[in-house]
């Protein structure tokens, strides 16, 4: 046994110092494609969308090199198992990373300077899994420079998930090596790289209710931003002491309606009551169109102005400086629902109106108390 | 015991887990179901005061085209317009008074059940429905009796007794608010005056109170006038009486005229009327806006006087605008009469009927 051992020694100790021999060869010749590369900083892929299968996502990529030297390739490779530059095996199964859809327009739309501009060429490859962007005559760049490394392309997120996937970064300074990038295993000779982790997820889903909103309220005076105002609208109408009403004059007295809605068609406000009644006898109405009341022996007139708030209209039979009007024939119409005096084409925050009732009596009108109740009605078409 | 509890209370755990799952899931809305809203859709009323009865409240939509609509169930809710909210009552009658309905855009609907203070559902046979307006009107709801905003919904189901999922659904909101009351305070009046003359319709521009007829003749007529205005806005009108006397010197007097008459030269006489005479050309016809007072007959035709004090000028029994009023006097006296100065003062006396 000794015999044999000391036959075989030699050869095997020889056999293995060649071996660690060639074995101290073959690795620089084995990371020959990286020898010189180091990692990209501040690298990051922001997506425009998180959702899984979302179309037309930006996918935009940024980074600053680990050299100084002069870029002329970027490959981007999707991969769903491993963001380890280098790696044998990249899982890019069609659902498990984002399918490039669009490799145009690198530089636009970006949301900062890329250092990176000129003759730039997107395309893809591996079954559009990876994106590659090429110029032959480059642009020079350096760790130090105040812009990144930016470009962008566009890219339907994968349909399995939402989970994790992962991009490599292979940068180049020579186009054909980053052209012959083929895969993990084939990826040519690159200056720099990285491994970026990217993720769909779920999409928030946020529900709220907005309610059909109408608020509607009449005073004497207004609520300046929201209902009820102030006061009882009971007005009297009239002058001296007790008021009263003749021909020399055309007295007045006002309340307000505040309204506030969102109905997206607007809303519309109605008048229903009669004029001024004592017993039987009455004050004239001004009739379905507006007109001016003036004071005179025979004249007796009963009308209503409205002066709008900010977005509401008065209707054309009640608006008007000093223009009145009161359709008594539509504001007591049996099953009626009054005469329009006032509306809104759309939503409104709140407004006050001022409704100015104006009398004034002929030498004949009756004498007596003379009072009406008018009910408004506010409606909202949603 | 003890270590068995603990080991019954571990084997319980996954059905505590799972009842404790199910109790709260009733409270939570499924906005999942939440049915399409239809537009163009307003609760309009008739009257919009707290308590009032017999109000009519008009649901209008756009309904789309539904291959069947069997039912529609109307709310009416204080609290909230979606239709997959609880529907809180009010005070008030609400729907449950309702005393009958209309629609328009479909037909062969009747009221299923009773409506409650909140609720009515309209069903019929279901049958196709085309799209466009539909303007469903209850009358007879009873509003709320408090101001402020309250809600209406409609559902449209596929079924009769809408007791499926809805198809499509929507909401309002009314306003619920105190009216608007207005008074005004119109008084009593008498419009009157009285002088020689008064220039236009204003009693602020008299002239006179005191006419000189001249020098009595037995060949001539004496004659003036006085002039009144009146207007009042009493409901029944008014009339004007005269006192006074015939002309008077002490114990002497120009007789008056008892009866109609006309003016004779030679004879006594102290009368007026009201009219525009010719012979003597004295007097006017009344001016002013009308209607007219009735001039009494005794005073009414002209070149025929008379003389009786108490008597009644002019009546109306409604009210008038200013109107006034010439009367024309004459003097005749014979060659016997008496000298000295002759006067008289006339009092106008004017009396509304309120």
């Amino acid at each position: 046994m000794s015999t044999f051992v000391k036959k075989v020694r030699r050869p095997v100790l020889l056999t293995v110092a060649l071996g660690l021999a060639l074995g101290t060869l073959a690795v620089p010749l084995l990371l020959l494609n990286k020898v010189d590369a180091a990692q990209v900083t501040a690298r990051s892929i922001t997506m425009s969308s998180s959702a899984v299968s979302a179309t037309s996502v930006n996918y935009e990529v940024s980074f600053k090199v680990a050299q100084s030297y002069t870029v002329r390739g970027v490959v981007v490779e999707f991969c769903s198992n491993s963001p380890l530059e280098g790696e044998a095996t990249c899982t890019n199964n069609n659902g498990n990373v984002p399918t490039i859809t669009s490799a145009a327009n690198p530089f636009s739309n970006l949301t900062g300077a890329s250092s990176l501009s000129g003759g730039w060429t997107g395309a893809t490859a591996n079954s559009a899994h990876t994106y590659k962007l090429t110029d032959s005559t480059g642009n020079a760049v350096t760790p130090a420079d105040a812009n990144p490394v930016m470009f962008r392309f566009t890219a339907t997120n994968p349909s399995t998930g939402p989970g994790s996937f992962y991009a490599r970064i292979y940068v180049y300074d020579d186009n054909s090596e980053a052209g012959n990038h083929a895969g993990a295993d084939v990826t040519g000779t690159y200056r720099d790289f990285g491994g970026i982790a990217l993720s769909t997820a779920e999409q928030i889903t946020i529900t709220t209710r907005v309610m059909e909103t109408l608020r509607f309220c009449v005073n004497k005076t207004g609520g300046s931003t929201s209902c009820p105002g102030t006061g009882a609208p009971a007005l009297d109408i009239g002058h001296g002491t007790p008021r009263v009403i003749d021909s020399s004059l055309v007295d007045n007295d006002t309340a307000v309606f505040g309204l506030s809605t969102n109905a997206s068609s607007g809303a519309t406000v109605r008048m229903r009551g009669d004029t001024l009644m004592s017993g039987s006898n009455d004050i004239d109405p001004v009739g379905a169109a507006a007109a001016s009341i003036t004071a005179g022996p025979s004249t007796e007139r009963f009308g209503l102005n409205v002066s709008p708030g900010s977005g509401i209209t008065a209707d054309v039979n009640y608006a008007g400086a000093n223009m009145y009007g009161f359709d008594r024939l539509v504001t007591t119409a049996a099953n009626g629902y009054g005469d329009r005096i006032a509306y809104t084409s759309g939503p409104i925050s709140h407004a006050d109106s001022t409704l100015t009732f104006a009398a004034t009596a002929a030498l004949t009108t009756p004498a007596g108390l003379y009072q009406t109740t008018l009910d408004l009605i506010a409606t909202g078409t949603y | 015991m003890h270590l068995r509890f603990k080991r019954t209370l571990i084997k319980l755990l996954p059905l505590f887990v799972v009842l404790a799952l199910m109790v709260p899931a009733p409270l939570f809305v499924d906005n999942s179901k939440a049915a399409p809203y239809v537009n163009n859709r307003s609760l309009k009323i008739s009257s919009s005061l707290p308590s009032a009865t017999g109000v009519s409240y008009e649901f209008s939509f756009d309904v789309p085209a539904m291959p069947t609509l069997g039912a529609i169930k109307l709310n009416v809710c204080s609290n909230s317009p979606l239709p997959e909210d609880f529907c809180a009552g009010f005070s008030g009658s609400g729907l449950s008074s309702i005393s009958s309905f209309s629609i328009n855009g479909a037909s062969g609907f009747s009221i299923f059940g009773s409506p409650t203070q909140t609720e009515i559902i309209l069903s019929r046979s279901p049958q196709p429905v085309t799209a466009g307006p539909l303007i469903i009107t209850l009358r007879g709801v009873g509003n709320p009796t408090a101001t402020g905003s309250y809600y209406g919904r409609l559902e449209l189901f596929a079924d009769q007794l809408a007791s499926t999922t809805a198809l499509y659904a929507g909401g309002t909101a009314i306003a619920i608010t105190q009216p608007v009351d207005v008074s005004t305070y119109v008084p009593p009046y008498l419009y009157f005056c009285a002088a020689i003359n008064i220039q236009g319709l204003d009693c602020t521009n008299l002239v006179d109170y005191y006419y000189d007829f001249g020098e009595f003749n037995s060949r001539l007529t004496r004659y003036g006038h006085s002039q009144f205005i009146t207007a009042t806005n009493a409901g029944f009108g008014y009339n004007v009486t005269y006192h006074g006397t015939t002309m008077t010197s002490g114990n002497n007097i120009i007789d008056p005229i008892p009866t109609l008459d006309t003016s004779q030269i030679g004879r006594n006489q102290f009368g007026l009327n009201l009219r525009r005479n010719t012979a003597p050309s004295v007097g006017e016809e009344p001016t002013g806006y009308g209607p007219y007072p009735t001039i009494r007959p005794n005073y009414n035709q002209p070149n025929r006087f008379m003389f009786n004090s108490g008597d009644q000028l002019v009546s109306i029994n409604q009210p008038s605008y200013f109107t006034k009023y010439t009367v024309a006097y004459i003097v005749n006296v014979n060659s016997s009469q008496a000298p000295g100065v002759y006067s008289t003062t006339m009092l106008y006396l004017a009396l509304a009927n309120f």
